[in-house]
Protein backbone atom coordinates (compact mmCIF):
# COMPACT_ATOMS: atom_id res chain seq x y z
CA UNK A 1 0.00 0.00 0.00
CA UNK A 2 1.63 2.97 -1.00
CA UNK A 3 1.08 5.83 0.96
CA UNK A 4 3.36 8.58 -0.67
CA UNK A 5 0.78 10.95 -2.52
CA UNK A 6 -0.48 12.09 1.49
CA UNK A 7 2.69 13.75 2.39
CA UNK A 8 1.43 17.01 1.44
CA UNK A 9 -0.83 16.70 4.75
CA UNK A 10 0.74 19.90 6.85
CA UNK A 11 1.12 20.02 10.55
CA UNK A 12 2.82 18.36 13.27
CA UNK A 13 3.35 14.78 13.23
CA UNK A 14 1.96 13.40 16.52
CA UNK A 15 -1.07 14.37 18.77
CA UNK A 16 -0.49 14.18 22.27
CA UNK A 17 -4.20 13.48 22.83
CA UNK A 18 -4.16 10.44 20.77
CA UNK A 19 -1.03 9.37 22.24
CA UNK A 20 -2.67 9.80 26.39
CA UNK A 21 -5.30 7.89 25.13
CA UNK A 22 -3.51 4.85 23.70
CA UNK A 23 -1.45 4.93 26.65
CA UNK A 24 -4.30 4.97 29.14
CA UNK A 25 -5.67 1.88 26.50
CA UNK A 26 -2.47 -0.21 25.86
CA UNK A 27 -2.06 -2.31 28.98
CA UNK A 28 -1.45 -6.04 27.80
CA UNK A 29 1.63 -7.70 29.41
CA UNK A 30 3.69 -10.47 27.96
CA UNK A 31 2.37 -13.51 29.73
CA UNK A 32 4.21 -15.34 32.39
CA UNK A 33 5.36 -18.51 30.66
CA UNK A 34 6.29 -16.14 26.93
CA UNK A 35 9.13 -14.27 29.68
CA UNK A 36 10.39 -17.51 31.24
CA UNK A 37 10.93 -19.30 27.63
CA UNK A 38 13.22 -16.21 26.85
CA UNK A 39 14.68 -16.06 30.05
CA UNK A 40 16.00 -19.30 30.34
CA UNK A 41 16.97 -19.27 26.58
CA UNK A 42 19.24 -16.57 27.71
CA UNK A 43 20.51 -17.96 30.05
CA UNK A 44 21.08 -21.59 28.06
CA UNK A 45 23.05 -19.17 25.35
CA UNK A 46 25.56 -18.10 28.31
CA UNK A 47 26.05 -21.21 29.61
CA UNK A 48 26.11 -23.31 26.88
CA UNK A 49 26.77 -26.95 26.34
CA UNK A 50 29.66 -29.00 27.31
CA UNK A 51 32.17 -27.84 25.35
CA UNK A 52 30.94 -25.27 23.91
CA UNK A 53 30.15 -23.71 27.33
CA UNK A 54 33.88 -24.52 28.86
CA UNK A 55 35.05 -22.40 25.84
CA UNK A 56 33.05 -19.66 26.51
CA UNK A 57 33.96 -19.86 29.67
CA UNK A 58 37.59 -19.35 29.44
CA UNK A 59 39.01 -18.55 25.99
CA UNK A 60 39.42 -15.14 27.49
CA UNK A 61 41.98 -16.50 30.67
CA UNK A 62 43.35 -18.80 28.33
CA UNK A 63 44.08 -16.86 25.82
CA UNK A 64 45.48 -14.12 28.27
CA UNK A 65 47.71 -16.95 30.18
CA UNK A 66 48.99 -17.99 26.14
CA UNK A 67 50.16 -14.24 25.36
CA UNK A 68 52.00 -13.83 28.42
CA UNK A 69 54.02 -17.06 27.55
CA UNK A 70 54.47 -15.67 24.09
CA UNK A 71 55.99 -12.84 25.88
CA UNK A 72 57.95 -14.40 27.95
CA UNK A 73 59.35 -16.87 25.18
CA UNK A 74 60.64 -14.20 23.31
CA UNK A 75 61.67 -11.99 25.92
CA UNK A 76 63.89 -14.55 27.09
CA UNK A 77 64.77 -15.91 23.29
CA UNK A 78 66.25 -12.57 22.83
CA UNK A 79 67.92 -12.36 26.43
CA UNK A 80 71.71 -12.41 26.50
CA UNK A 81 73.72 -15.93 26.07
CA UNK A 82 76.06 -15.11 28.36
CA UNK A 83 73.61 -16.28 31.39
CA UNK A 84 72.25 -19.49 29.46
CA UNK A 85 76.01 -21.00 28.26
CA UNK A 86 76.48 -22.75 31.68
CA UNK A 87 73.43 -24.56 31.10
CA UNK A 88 74.64 -25.24 27.38
CA UNK A 89 78.02 -27.63 27.58
CA UNK A 90 77.51 -30.15 30.67
CA UNK A 91 81.76 -29.38 30.62
CA UNK A 92 81.52 -25.70 31.56
CA UNK A 93 81.82 -25.25 35.28
CA UNK A 94 78.81 -25.03 36.61
CA UNK A 95 78.95 -21.08 38.05
CA UNK A 96 76.50 -18.86 37.78
CA UNK A 97 77.77 -15.73 36.05
CA UNK A 98 78.24 -13.29 38.40
CA UNK A 99 80.14 -10.06 39.10
CA UNK A 100 83.66 -11.76 40.16
CA UNK A 101 86.20 -11.33 38.01
CA UNK A 102 87.26 -14.99 37.78
CA UNK A 103 84.26 -16.14 36.71
CA UNK A 104 83.58 -13.51 34.20
CA UNK A 105 86.83 -13.93 32.64
CA UNK A 106 85.86 -17.86 32.13
CA UNK A 107 82.27 -16.76 30.95
CA UNK A 108 83.77 -14.69 28.23
CA UNK A 109 86.09 -17.68 27.40
CA UNK A 110 82.96 -19.74 26.89
CA UNK A 111 81.40 -16.80 25.31
CA UNK A 112 83.76 -16.77 22.31
CA UNK A 113 84.47 -20.20 21.94
CA UNK A 114 80.23 -20.53 21.64
CA UNK A 115 80.21 -17.75 19.09
CA UNK A 116 83.06 -19.01 17.15
CA UNK A 117 80.68 -22.23 16.86
CA UNK A 118 77.71 -20.43 15.69
CA UNK A 119 79.65 -18.60 13.10
CA UNK A 120 81.72 -21.48 11.69
CA UNK A 121 78.18 -23.33 11.74
CA UNK A 122 76.88 -20.53 9.89
CA UNK A 123 79.44 -20.05 7.49
CA UNK A 124 79.07 -23.31 6.54
CA UNK A 125 75.42 -23.64 5.89
CA UNK A 126 75.50 -20.52 3.58
CA UNK A 127 78.51 -22.49 1.23
CA UNK A 128 75.87 -25.57 0.99
CA UNK A 129 73.10 -22.60 0.32
CA UNK A 130 75.12 -21.14 -2.48
CA UNK A 131 76.22 -24.44 -4.37
CA UNK A 132 72.75 -24.91 -4.17
CA UNK A 133 71.71 -21.58 -5.87
CA UNK A 134 74.36 -21.87 -8.40
CA UNK A 135 72.70 -25.76 -9.59
CA UNK A 136 69.78 -24.57 -9.80
CA UNK A 137 69.94 -21.62 -11.68
CA UNK A 138 73.12 -22.70 -13.40
CA UNK A 139 72.12 -23.13 -17.41
CA UNK A 140 75.05 -25.36 -18.25
CA UNK A 141 76.56 -25.16 -21.58
CA UNK A 142 77.31 -29.02 -22.99
CA UNK A 143 80.60 -30.17 -21.23
CA UNK A 144 80.93 -27.77 -18.44
CA UNK A 145 79.56 -29.86 -15.59
CA UNK A 146 80.95 -26.97 -13.53
CA UNK A 147 79.25 -27.57 -9.97
CA UNK A 148 77.93 -31.49 -10.45
CA UNK A 149 81.73 -32.30 -9.10
CA UNK A 150 81.14 -29.95 -5.97
CA UNK A 151 81.57 -32.39 -3.07
CA UNK A 152 78.61 -30.86 -1.40
CA UNK A 153 76.04 -32.04 -4.52
CA UNK A 154 76.05 -34.96 -6.24
CA UNK A 155 73.60 -36.46 -8.90
CA UNK A 156 73.02 -39.54 -9.43
CA UNK A 157 75.11 -41.47 -12.53
CA UNK A 158 73.12 -41.99 -15.75
CA UNK A 159 71.13 -45.68 -14.67
CA UNK A 160 72.27 -48.73 -16.49
CA UNK A 161 68.80 -49.43 -16.95
CA UNK A 162 68.45 -46.57 -19.19
CA UNK A 163 68.07 -48.45 -22.13
CA UNK A 164 65.91 -48.86 -25.05
CA UNK A 165 65.21 -50.25 -28.48
CA UNK A 166 64.34 -46.80 -29.79
CA UNK A 167 66.28 -44.86 -31.01
CA UNK A 168 68.16 -42.29 -28.54
CA UNK A 169 68.70 -38.49 -29.56
CA UNK A 170 71.10 -37.23 -26.90
CA UNK A 171 73.30 -40.35 -26.73
CA UNK A 172 76.32 -38.21 -26.09
CA UNK A 173 74.48 -35.53 -23.58
CA UNK A 174 73.15 -38.10 -21.40
CA UNK A 175 77.16 -39.04 -20.20
CA UNK A 176 77.59 -35.07 -19.57
CA UNK A 177 75.24 -34.51 -17.03
CA UNK A 178 71.10 -33.54 -16.76
CA UNK A 179 71.53 -30.13 -17.51
CA UNK A 180 73.05 -30.65 -21.16
CA UNK A 181 70.27 -34.07 -21.46
CA UNK A 182 67.80 -31.25 -20.95
CA UNK A 183 68.93 -28.70 -23.04
CA UNK A 184 68.88 -31.77 -25.52
CA UNK A 185 65.44 -32.37 -25.26
CA UNK A 186 64.28 -28.88 -25.37
CA UNK A 187 66.83 -28.27 -29.08
CA UNK A 188 64.72 -31.46 -29.84
CA UNK A 189 61.22 -29.99 -29.38
CA UNK A 190 62.47 -26.89 -30.67
CA UNK A 191 63.48 -27.86 -34.03
CA UNK A 192 60.31 -29.77 -33.97
CA UNK A 193 61.37 -33.31 -33.61
CA UNK A 194 58.12 -33.80 -31.13
CA UNK A 195 58.68 -37.50 -30.91
CA UNK A 196 62.35 -37.75 -29.97
CA UNK A 197 61.90 -35.44 -27.59
CA UNK A 198 58.95 -36.98 -25.87
CA UNK A 199 61.33 -40.47 -25.77
CA UNK A 200 64.19 -38.53 -24.33
CA UNK A 201 61.99 -36.92 -21.54
CA UNK A 202 60.78 -40.41 -20.90
CA UNK A 203 64.09 -41.75 -19.89
CA UNK A 204 65.11 -38.24 -18.21
CA UNK A 205 62.67 -38.11 -15.55
CA UNK A 206 63.45 -41.83 -14.85
CA UNK A 207 66.86 -41.16 -14.57
CA UNK A 208 66.51 -37.67 -12.71
CA UNK A 209 62.73 -36.96 -11.19
CA UNK A 210 63.56 -35.19 -8.68
CA UNK A 211 65.00 -32.62 -11.15
CA UNK A 212 64.21 -29.20 -10.31
CA UNK A 213 63.24 -27.96 -13.83
CA UNK A 214 60.07 -30.92 -13.51
CA UNK B 1 -3.58 4.69 39.88
CA UNK B 2 -0.46 4.37 41.52
CA UNK B 3 2.51 3.81 39.31
CA UNK B 4 3.61 0.24 38.09
CA UNK B 5 7.02 0.70 40.19
CA UNK B 6 8.71 -2.87 38.73
CA UNK B 7 7.87 -1.55 35.42
CA UNK B 8 9.06 2.02 36.01
CA UNK B 9 12.70 0.90 37.64
CA UNK B 10 13.25 -1.19 34.51
CA UNK B 11 12.13 1.34 32.55
CA UNK B 12 15.13 3.90 33.58
CA UNK B 13 16.27 7.18 35.46
CA UNK B 14 13.50 9.32 33.50
CA UNK B 15 10.51 7.38 33.63
CA UNK B 16 11.27 7.07 37.78
CA UNK B 17 11.91 10.70 37.89
CA UNK B 18 9.05 11.94 36.10
CA UNK B 19 6.67 9.91 38.77
CA UNK B 20 9.18 10.76 41.60
CA UNK B 21 8.36 14.13 41.54
CA UNK B 22 4.45 13.57 41.57
CA UNK B 23 4.86 11.33 44.20
CA UNK B 24 6.67 13.57 46.56
CA UNK B 25 4.26 15.95 45.92
CA UNK B 26 6.32 18.55 44.24
CA UNK B 27 4.81 17.67 41.38
CA UNK B 28 5.83 20.29 38.25
CA UNK B 29 7.93 22.12 40.30
CA UNK B 30 10.25 19.77 40.30
CA UNK B 31 13.13 20.20 37.51
CA UNK B 32 14.03 17.88 35.33
CA UNK B 33 17.56 18.26 36.32
CA UNK B 34 16.81 17.88 39.74
CA UNK B 35 14.81 14.81 39.53
CA UNK B 36 17.01 12.84 37.43
CA UNK B 37 19.68 13.86 39.54
CA UNK B 38 17.40 12.64 42.78
CA UNK B 39 16.48 9.45 41.09
CA UNK B 40 20.45 9.05 39.61
CA UNK B 41 20.83 9.19 43.55
CA UNK B 42 18.45 6.45 44.30
CA UNK B 43 19.02 3.92 41.92
CA UNK B 44 22.05 4.36 39.56
CA UNK B 45 20.55 2.10 36.78
CA UNK B 46 22.79 1.55 33.95
CA UNK B 47 21.92 1.97 30.48
CA UNK B 48 20.13 -0.74 27.79
CA UNK B 49 23.86 -0.53 25.98
CA UNK B 50 25.89 -1.44 29.05
CA UNK B 51 23.25 -4.01 30.41
CA UNK B 52 24.18 -5.96 26.49
CA UNK B 53 27.64 -5.92 27.01
CA UNK B 54 27.39 -7.29 30.16
CA UNK B 55 25.58 -9.62 29.07
CA UNK B 56 27.79 -10.29 26.31
CA UNK B 57 30.38 -11.14 29.09
CA UNK B 58 27.69 -13.76 30.68
CA UNK B 59 26.04 -12.11 33.17
CA UNK B 60 22.54 -12.81 32.77
CA UNK B 61 21.17 -10.84 35.54
CA UNK B 62 22.07 -7.90 33.32
CA UNK B 63 19.90 -9.26 30.39
CA UNK B 64 17.14 -9.92 32.63
CA UNK B 65 16.88 -6.45 33.47
CA UNK B 66 17.38 -5.30 30.04
CA UNK B 67 14.41 -7.41 28.75
CA UNK B 68 11.87 -6.59 31.65
CA UNK B 69 12.48 -3.03 30.34
CA UNK B 70 11.70 -3.82 27.13
CA UNK B 71 9.47 -7.32 27.17
CA UNK B 72 5.77 -5.26 27.23
CA UNK B 73 6.00 -2.47 25.16
CA UNK B 74 7.89 -4.79 22.38
CA UNK B 75 4.84 -7.25 23.25
CA UNK B 76 2.09 -4.57 22.50
CA UNK B 77 4.13 -3.33 19.63
CA UNK B 78 4.00 -6.87 17.68
CA UNK B 79 0.44 -7.73 18.80
CA UNK B 80 -0.61 -4.63 17.18
CA UNK B 81 0.99 -5.25 14.25
CA UNK B 82 0.36 -8.86 13.70
CA UNK B 83 -3.24 -8.49 14.96
CA UNK B 84 -3.03 -11.96 16.64
CA UNK B 85 -1.59 -13.18 19.92
CA UNK B 86 -0.22 -16.33 18.76
CA UNK B 87 1.48 -14.51 15.64
CA UNK B 88 2.96 -11.71 18.06
CA UNK B 89 3.99 -14.52 20.93
CA UNK B 90 6.26 -16.33 17.93
CA UNK B 91 7.34 -13.49 16.52
CA UNK B 92 8.47 -11.99 20.28
CA UNK B 93 10.17 -14.85 20.86
CA UNK B 94 12.27 -14.69 17.13
CA UNK B 95 12.63 -11.76 18.09
CA UNK B 96 14.61 -12.07 21.36
CA UNK B 97 16.27 -15.45 20.09
CA UNK B 98 18.17 -13.13 17.46
CA UNK B 99 18.76 -10.62 20.34
CA UNK B 100 20.51 -13.06 22.37
CA UNK B 101 22.21 -14.41 19.18
CA UNK B 102 23.71 -11.10 18.58
CA UNK B 103 25.44 -10.84 22.16
CA UNK B 104 28.64 -11.95 20.72
CA UNK B 105 28.80 -9.48 18.26
CA UNK B 106 26.90 -7.09 19.77
CA UNK B 107 28.42 -3.21 19.63
CA UNK B 108 27.69 0.13 21.06
CA UNK B 109 26.79 1.93 17.38
CA UNK B 110 23.10 2.49 17.74
CA UNK B 111 20.71 2.90 20.30
CA UNK B 112 19.45 -0.28 21.47
CA UNK B 113 15.92 0.37 21.48
CA UNK B 114 16.37 1.45 17.65
CA UNK B 115 18.03 -1.67 17.62
CA UNK B 116 15.44 -4.02 19.06
CA UNK B 117 12.91 -2.80 17.08
CA UNK B 118 14.67 -2.97 13.98
CA UNK B 119 14.91 -6.83 14.19
CA UNK B 120 10.97 -6.52 15.25
CA UNK B 121 10.71 -4.96 12.60
CA UNK B 122 12.21 -7.33 10.21
CA UNK B 123 10.85 -10.04 12.16
CA UNK B 124 7.45 -8.71 11.77
CA UNK B 125 8.26 -8.49 7.82
CA UNK B 126 9.41 -12.02 7.74
CA UNK B 127 6.16 -13.28 8.97
CA UNK B 128 3.92 -11.38 7.05
CA UNK B 129 6.20 -13.07 3.78
CA UNK B 130 5.79 -16.20 5.25
CA UNK B 131 2.29 -16.28 6.43
CA UNK B 132 0.41 -14.22 3.42
CA UNK B 133 -2.39 -16.40 3.20
CA UNK B 134 -3.27 -16.29 6.99
CA UNK B 135 -3.22 -12.12 7.53
CA UNK B 136 -5.91 -9.91 7.58
CA UNK B 137 -8.79 -10.61 10.25
CA UNK B 138 -7.84 -8.67 13.23
CA UNK B 139 -7.97 -9.98 16.70
CA UNK B 140 -10.18 -7.43 17.33
CA UNK B 141 -13.97 -7.70 16.96
CA UNK B 142 -15.82 -4.34 16.71
CA UNK B 143 -19.13 -6.66 17.75
CA UNK B 144 -17.27 -7.49 21.41
CA UNK B 145 -17.72 -3.64 22.19
CA UNK B 146 -21.12 -4.33 23.25
CA UNK B 147 -23.61 -0.89 22.99
CA UNK B 148 -22.74 1.07 26.07
CA UNK B 149 -26.05 2.02 28.75
CA UNK B 150 -28.33 4.16 27.57
CA UNK B 151 -27.06 7.39 29.64
CA UNK B 152 -23.36 7.39 28.86
CA UNK B 153 -21.42 8.74 31.56
CA UNK B 154 -17.92 10.52 31.45
CA UNK B 155 -16.02 6.84 32.24
CA UNK B 156 -18.17 4.62 29.59
CA UNK B 157 -17.47 7.92 26.99
CA UNK B 158 -13.94 7.45 27.43
CA UNK B 159 -14.20 3.84 27.57
CA UNK B 160 -15.92 3.94 24.22
CA UNK B 161 -13.67 6.72 22.60
CA UNK B 162 -10.83 4.22 23.85
CA UNK B 163 -12.81 1.21 21.79
CA UNK B 164 -12.96 3.31 19.06
CA UNK B 165 -8.99 3.99 18.97
CA UNK B 166 -8.55 0.59 19.57
CA UNK B 167 -10.64 -0.48 16.50
CA UNK B 168 -9.27 2.54 13.98
CA UNK B 169 -6.11 1.63 14.61
CA UNK B 170 -6.55 -1.74 14.03
CA UNK B 171 -8.22 -0.48 10.45
CA UNK B 172 -4.93 1.92 10.06
CA UNK B 173 -2.59 0.65 7.15
CA UNK B 174 0.30 -1.54 7.70
CA UNK B 175 2.77 1.56 7.66
CA UNK B 176 0.94 4.12 9.13
CA UNK B 177 0.25 1.74 12.11
CA UNK B 178 3.89 0.46 12.24
CA UNK B 179 5.18 4.16 12.61
CA UNK B 180 2.61 4.89 15.28
CA UNK B 181 3.16 2.03 17.24
CA UNK B 182 7.08 2.38 16.71
CA UNK B 183 6.42 6.23 18.26
CA UNK B 184 4.44 4.60 21.20
CA UNK B 185 5.50 1.78 22.57
CA UNK B 186 9.34 2.45 21.28
CA UNK B 187 9.39 6.04 21.95
CA UNK B 188 11.28 6.75 18.95
CA UNK B 189 12.68 9.88 17.45
CA UNK B 190 11.26 10.32 13.74
CA UNK B 191 14.82 9.84 12.73
CA UNK B 192 15.30 6.11 14.38
CA UNK B 193 11.27 5.31 13.19
CA UNK B 194 13.25 6.40 9.85
CA UNK B 195 16.00 3.99 10.71
CA UNK B 196 13.92 1.62 11.36
CA UNK B 197 11.47 1.23 9.20
CA UNK B 198 13.84 1.69 6.22
CA UNK B 199 11.87 5.06 4.66
CA UNK B 200 13.38 8.57 5.02
CA UNK B 201 12.89 11.15 7.83
CA UNK B 202 9.30 13.05 5.90
CA UNK B 203 8.14 9.91 4.99
CA UNK B 204 7.93 8.58 8.67
CA UNK B 205 6.86 12.08 9.54
CA UNK B 206 3.95 11.84 6.97
CA UNK B 207 2.74 8.49 8.24
CA UNK B 208 2.73 9.31 11.40
CA UNK B 209 0.85 12.51 10.63
CA UNK B 210 -1.78 10.69 8.44
CA UNK B 211 -2.24 7.72 11.29
CA UNK B 212 -2.51 10.66 14.31
CA UNK B 213 -4.80 12.49 12.34
CA UNK B 214 -7.60 9.03 11.54
CA UNK B 215 -6.84 7.70 15.26
CA UNK B 216 -8.23 11.04 16.53
CA UNK B 217 -10.88 11.50 13.97
CA UNK B 218 -12.03 8.51 14.72
CA UNK B 219 -11.62 9.03 18.55
CA UNK B 220 -13.62 12.08 18.01
CA UNK B 221 -16.56 10.01 16.22
CA UNK B 222 -20.13 9.49 17.96
CA UNK B 223 -20.92 6.90 20.01
CA UNK B 224 -23.29 5.10 17.37
CA UNK B 225 -20.86 4.99 14.57
CA UNK B 226 -19.34 1.87 17.03
CA UNK B 227 -19.16 -1.19 15.02
CA UNK B 228 -19.42 0.57 11.72
CA UNK B 229 -16.04 0.73 11.65
CA UNK B 230 -13.87 -2.15 10.20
Amino acid sequence: MNHDGENELPGTGSDPTVSAEYQAMANERTPADLDSAVLKEAEAAVRGSGLQGFTALWFRPLAFVASLALALALLLENTSTDTLLWTLDPETPTVVPSDNANTTTEAEKISSEFSEMIEASSKRMREQEAARDAIILNLNEPGAPQNFSSENFTLPPVPNRVTTNSPRSCTEELTVGPWAWWQCISDLDDAGRHDEASVEMEFFIKAYPDFPEL
Amino acid sequence: MSPDWQELQFKGPEALAAVAGQVIGMGPTLSPRVSVTYSRTMTETPTDSALMLRYKDGDVAAFETLYRRHNNSLYRYLLRCCRDRDAAEDVFQDVWGKIIKSRTNYRRTAKFTTFLYRVAHNCFIDHVRRNKRHLGKADTDPDQYASPSDEPDLAAEKRLARQRLDIALMALPNEQRDVFLLHEEAGLTLDNIALVTGVNRETAKSRLRYAMNKLKAAMSEPAQSLGNQS
